[in-house]
């Protein structure tokens, strides 16, 4: 029997992985996963924790506060830079696609 | 890290429409939370060891922005919102740093110590900047694996949390992939995101500390 019973909020709600024999300290590395020789942990450990650090960056980012000086400054020179990009000569944005693909931007 | 909010096999808006809606969705807001952002993850970089310019932060700020500008970098407007996708460049460009920082710091060290017109005092100064670079980065090191055996912990009893830890671990960022993936509803996804975030404040306080501790030595 299918059972479809579900909190108001839906708080309860079954996932679609099936966690009933998964590792109960949480999700199971892949089996032929190195551990990262710096940091100790693998590879998806290491993505969880670098968007856990996204997540939370992120949202705190967001909070409403006031900008120091120096932020205020970057923030209008960040909008001057970006009205920059549309004046470019075709040379101009090709040199800065080469750049963003040497630096891994 | 692959890109997961790059793919490529959705139709999205072309070019122009997408320089049109950077342009529109660039306000001061936006611009206020990724430069708090980047300055977060300059500091990352710092801790790694990898010297970097005063103005770091906004070089990945506006690095971040022309990378969609120029179309290097996917975008779309319906579906993510112009912080949240930069934000993510960021985090992906500073990753990159942070690994290419430990890579170039080994190839230097050792070019230098077999450098035979290296003399003591030259010598002994980048013994001692290595040993320095490596307490940063051992502390970084720590800091990761303190949180990931917190999240482990979470995961423990909390279902819905672990599923989306999967999700993350398995490279999935974005909340409607993710909630597709897992089948949580809406309000499911929200209750159980905000209580892994609520770990960033209920991390223990030596660690919180030594967060901080480590963000204002880098400063």
């Amino acid at each position: 029997m299918n059972d479809d019973w579900s909190t108001p909020t839906g708080e309860y709600e079954r996932a679609y992985f099936e966690t009933a024999n998964a590792d109960p300290s949480g999700p199971a590395p892949l089996p032929d996963e190195e551990i990262d020789p710096v940091f100790g942990v693998t590879e998806s450990e290491l993505r969880m924790a670098e968007v856990f650090f996204y997540e939370a960056a992120l949202e705190s980012a967001r909070e409403p506060r006031a900008s120091t000086p120096e932020e205020q400054e970057a923030i209008a020179d960040l909008r001057a830079q970006a009205d920059r990009l549309k004046t470019m000569s075709p040379d101009e944005l090709e040199a800065e696609r080469d750049r963003l693909l040497r630096t891994g931007g | 890290m692959a890109d997961p909010m790059n793919d490529t096999t959705r139709l999205g808006p072309t070019l122009p429409d997408i320089q049109r809606a950077l342009d529109e969705h660039y306000t001061i807001a936006v611009r206020e939370t990724v430069h708090r952002f980047a300055e977060w993850r300059a500091a990352l970089v710092r801790m790694a060891g990898r010297p970097v310019p005063k103005d770091y932060a906004k070089e990945l700020a506006h690095d971040a922005y022309t990378s969609i500008w120029l179309g290097l970098r996917g975008w779309d407007p319906e579906r993510i919102p112009l912080d949240a996708r930069l934000c993510w460049i960021i985090k992906d460009r500073s990753w990159w740093e942070i690994r290419q920082a430990k890579k170039r710091r080994h190839v230097s060290f050792d070019l230098a110590i077999h450098d035979p017109a290296l003399d003591v005092e030259a010598a002994i100064a980048i013994d001692v900047a290595a040993s320095a670079t490596d307490h940063t980065r051992f502390e970084i090191a720590g800091l990761y694996r303190q949180v990931i055996a917190s999240l482990h912990e979470l995961a423990r009893d909390d279902e819905n949390a672990r599923a989306i830890l999967r999700c993350w671990a398995q490279g999935f960022v974005e909340h409607d992939d993710i909630r597709a993936l897992t089948g949580l509803t809406k309000p499911a996804f929200r209750a159980a995101y905000d209580r892994i975030l609520r770990l960033a404040k209920r991390l223990p306080p030596e660690l919180r500390e030594a967060a901080l501790e480590l963000l204002r030595r880098v400063s």
